[in-house]
């Protein structure tokens, strides 16, 4: 049974609909790459497979056992969060918070995690320091952290390397890669960056406002809209 | 020193306010952590002034102000929170339409009723005098809610500061939160007003998260530092209201004087802040 | 999203109404005595600023003319600013009363840009003998302009002055209005024997008394009243402060001196919202009482008749208790 499945889904805002004909699904262990240009839809279809919006027509229906509290969730960053006070430890740890209930301190449990997830990016020197003082790279790995903290099953990753320079946004896909393939992580991301993000993907996902292709990585490089869309790009 | 404190605590109105002012600095600061981190700052400034419009009312009215204040400053609350929630540059706008409007209306009331007097300016800049033995229960039973559900819920409410997306996200309901938050800094500002004034009591709440954030970088450091800046300032400020009386006999009101002293702390932290960059390099 | 915007909407029509309405309310037409459309009656027109000129006018007056006075009942004197409509009101009038200190020197403007050939104006600061305002041990002087001197204005409080002004005022209405002079003659000596008699009580008191301090924890507008009397006093704010809040040493220097000299009593003033005399009276045990000085009186004591006189013997007896 797939994780995630969405038939026939449709979002809208104000009765006019953003988005249509959503038909596609996402198995356990896959690397789904959603593309698309600005105002393509993509961060609606993220709202709505996060829960927080629910599809105007069809449905999105979560399977195989996965509930919300298992899906991490790495945002787009706000200025405001650049500038924040707070230590990476302090941050990773948020991601732990609604895997205890109502219990109002962390456990040693919690802590553990963060740690090993601190360690899988590297960043386990950087827990003592101050979140406002990191570099865009080494930000961005912390809420990676934080996000694997809040879920082992599916991370959804909205425009990971928004920002971030050529080599900085490499080595943030070879370790998302690296999840997915030695831990069977699934992940879904939403980029507009081709090269980077396409190179071991399993399947696309290509937007713009309807459904354009959904299906195996192969597939849509062959595809007309693949076609079109890569070549397009390598011409700019 | 000592003489000046037993002789300043000797007076039961000082005592009073001491008591009301450190609790209302405490929470004020607390919360303000949060507020100054969400950009919400201008919800405190706006409350403010929605509770002068309310005692100005209350008070042409002949009823007890606290009855009417704090109901109506709590839906104010609710009112702005959704209001900046929707649209950054809708809620600005619409904060200042509630905020001068209830000011406007304060002041038309009270000119139509018993003329500029007294009242209106003890609730625009505090009067020491304001505080009765209600007053000081009150503060105390709502501190100790503010404190027990800030400990409580200390995690979630970082969450929600640090990343409302990501908690909303992973299942957090960050809006009763907010909403929480909005709440409890309703009754502070309520209760804080009177003593220290509606024009200033959102100092109380922005400088001491601010002079914190200077020289911290974790958010429990920033917690910490932040309700003891406040504390102090208060403190001081009100010794400084009492004790320091020009040569032509003038001397400054208590919520003025700390606001003045948390802006000197700020700038010395500022300062601080600076050095520690400087040598930590 | 549209729930929002109408949201907002709805707030700010909701508080256009609301100050409209506010607006409206207020409006209420303007209070004070006497018809200013009078002339059909053939009766002069006296306009009056504040209640003390207002009142004795009325003593020697009644009926016989149309009075005004411009500051309403209930509002604070020292706040005052005059409307359009007051001064369409002072140009119209045949006498002219003011007090003639600080708070009046927007009469001079007007009256300069006035025809006031046909008018009589009379200061009540202009007929007796005047005190610079001082500040004694323990006021919080506040933002007071310390390079003018300024002269306190309270100077009805003292009835030997009240007798002076009352004398003053009546011949300027005797010499507006020849036609009604015997009885303005007659009803002015019979006023004076009742401010007369007033005098004396105080005098009385004063002398009789354990102690002569007053404590005001309010500001002091009854310097005249207590030069006369010999009396010495401790106040929060000089006469014509506009101080409003207290500082805490001020509260403090005036809890202490209860303390010290033992004083049973301690006074407000009328419109004072009695937060400091509470404060005061609960740290030393004195009981707080109203000292009023006329100045101006509440809408409620207006149309229950109060005069200077009726405001002023409910003062003896609180002199009395306080004095001993």
């Amino acid at each position: 049974m797939a994780l995630i499945t969405c038939k026939d889904g449709a979002f809208a805002y104000e009765g006019q609909t953003v988005i249509e004909n959503l038909n596609f699904e996402v198995n356990s262990g896959d690397c789904l790459v959603i593309l698309g240009e600005n105002g393509s839809g993509k961060s609606t279809l993220v709202k709505g497979m996060l829960r927080l919006k629910t599809p105007s027509h069809g449905t999105i229906t979560l399977g195989d056992g996965l509930r919300p509290k298992q899906i991490g969730y790495l945002p787009q960053q706000t200025p405001a969060q650049r500038d924040f006070p707070a230590s990476v430890r302090e941050v990773v740890l948020s991601g732990r918070l609604n895997a205890r209930g109502l219990h109002p301190f962390y456990t040693a449990a919690d802590k553990k995690e963060a740690a090993e997830n601190m360690e899988r990016l590297g960043i386990m020197g950087l827990s003592k320091k101050s979140y406002r003082d990191l570099s865009g790279g080494q930000q961005q790995r912390v809420l990676l952290a934080r996000a694997m903290c809040a879920a082992s099953t599916l991370l959804l990753l909205d425009e990971p390397a928004a920002g971030l320079d050529p080599v900085v946004t490499a080595e943030l896909y070879d370790i998302i890669r690296k999840f997915n393939r030695e831990m069977g992580l699934t992940i879904i991301m939403v980029s507009h960056d081709l090269h980077g993000a396409l190179a071991g993907s399993t399947h696309v996902l290509h937007l713009d406002k309807t459904q354009l292709f959904f299906g195996k990585t192969a597939g849509y490089l062959a595809s007309p809209v693949g076609k079109r869309f890569t070549g397009d790009d390598a011409n700019d | 020193m000592i003489s000046l404190f037993s002789e300043m605590f000797s007076y039961v109105f000082i005592q009073r306010a001491v008591i009301v002012g450190l609790l209302v600095a405490l929470c004020a600061s607390l919360l303000g952590v949060s507020l100054v981190l969400k950009r919400y700052s201008m919800i405190g400034d706006g409350l403010s002034h929605v509770g002068f419009g309310a005692l100005a009312v209350s008070t042409a009215m002949g009823t007890a102000p606290l009855a009417v204040s704090i109901p109506v400053v709590v839906v104010a609350a609710f009112l702005l929170l959704r209001i900046s929630e929707s649209s950054k540059i809708k809620g600005d706008a619409a904060i200042a339409i509630i905020s001068t409007g209830s000011l406007a209306v304060g002041v038309i009331v009270i000119s139509m009723t018993s003329g500029m007097n007294t009242d209106v300016c003890n609730f625009l800049f505090g009067s020491i005098l304001a505080m009765s033995k209600g007053d000081v229960y009150l503060s105390v039973a709502v501190s100790i809610v503010v404190i027990i559900l800030f400990v409580f819920f200390y995690h979630r409410i970082f969450a929600v500061t640090f990343d409302e997306n990501f908690a909303k996200a992973t299942g957090t309901r960050a809006g009763l939160y907010n909403m929480l938050i909005a709440l409890l800094t309703a009754l502070t500002i309520v209760l804080g007003m009177r003593l220290c004034g509606a024009l200033l009591i959102s100092g109380l709440i922005i400088f001491p998260s601010l002079s914190a954030m200077r020289i911290s970088g974790n958010f429990k450091g920033v917690i910490i530092i932040s309700a003891i800046i406040s504390l102090v300032c208060f403190f001081a400020g009100v010794v400084f209201s009492y004790a320091y009386i020009t040569p032509a006999g003038a001397s400054a009101p208590t919520g003025a004087s700390v606001v003045a002293v948390n802006i000197i702390v700020f700038l010395l932290l500022s300062i601080a802040g600076r050095l520690k960059g400087v040598f930590s390099k | 999203m549209t729930n929002q915007r109408v949201g907002i909407k709805w707030t700010a029509l909701g508080s256009l109404l609301l100050v409209l309405v506010l607006l409206l309310a207020g409006c209420g037409g303007t209070q004070g005595d006497g018809d200013t459309a009078a002339s059909a009656n053939g009766k002069i027109r006296v306009v009056a600023t504040i209640f003390p000129p207002y009142d004795f006018t009325r003593e020697i007056a009644g009926d016989e003319i149309a009075l005004t006075m411009l500051l309403k009942p209930g509002s604070e004197s020292h706040s005052y600013e005059p409307t359009p409509q007051d001064i369409i009101t002072i140009q119209n009038a045949d006498v002219f009363i003011y007090v003639g200190g600080e708070s009046d020197v927007w009469v001079d403007e007007i009256l300069d840009s006035m025809d006031t050939e046909q008018m009589e104006i009379i200061s009540l600061m202009d007929v007796v003998e005047l005190y610079i305002e001082e500040t004694v041990e323990g006021m919080d002087v506040g933002h007071e302009d310390e390079e003018e001197a300024e002269y306190d204005e309270h100077v009805w409080t003292s009835p030997q002055n009240a007798r002076v002004i009352v004398q003053a005022i009546s011949e300027v209405l005797c010499r507006a209005d020849p036609e009604h002079a015997a009885a303005f003659q007659e009803n002015t000596d019979a006023y004076i024997e009742a401010l007369v008699q007033l005098d004396e009580a105080f005098r009385d008191v004063a002398a009789n008394g354990v102690r002569t301090e007053l404590i005001f924890a309010d500001r002091y507008p009854f310097r005249y009243f207590s030069e006369e009397y010999g009396l010495t006093y401790y106040a929060a704010f000089p006469g014509c402060s506009t101080e409003t809040e207290a500082s805490a040493a001020t509260v403090a220097f005036l809890i202490d001196k209860v303390r010290e000299d033992n004083i049973p009593v301690v006074f407000y003033i009328e419109f004072s919202n009695e937060k400091m005399a509470d404060t005061i009276c609960e740290s030393t045990g004195a009981e707080k009482l109203l000292l009023h000085s006329c100045h101006n009186v509440t809408k409620d004591d207006f149309e229950a008749g109060a005069t200077y006189l009726s405001l002023m013997t409910q003062n003896i007896e609180n002199l009395r208790e306080a004095l001993g």
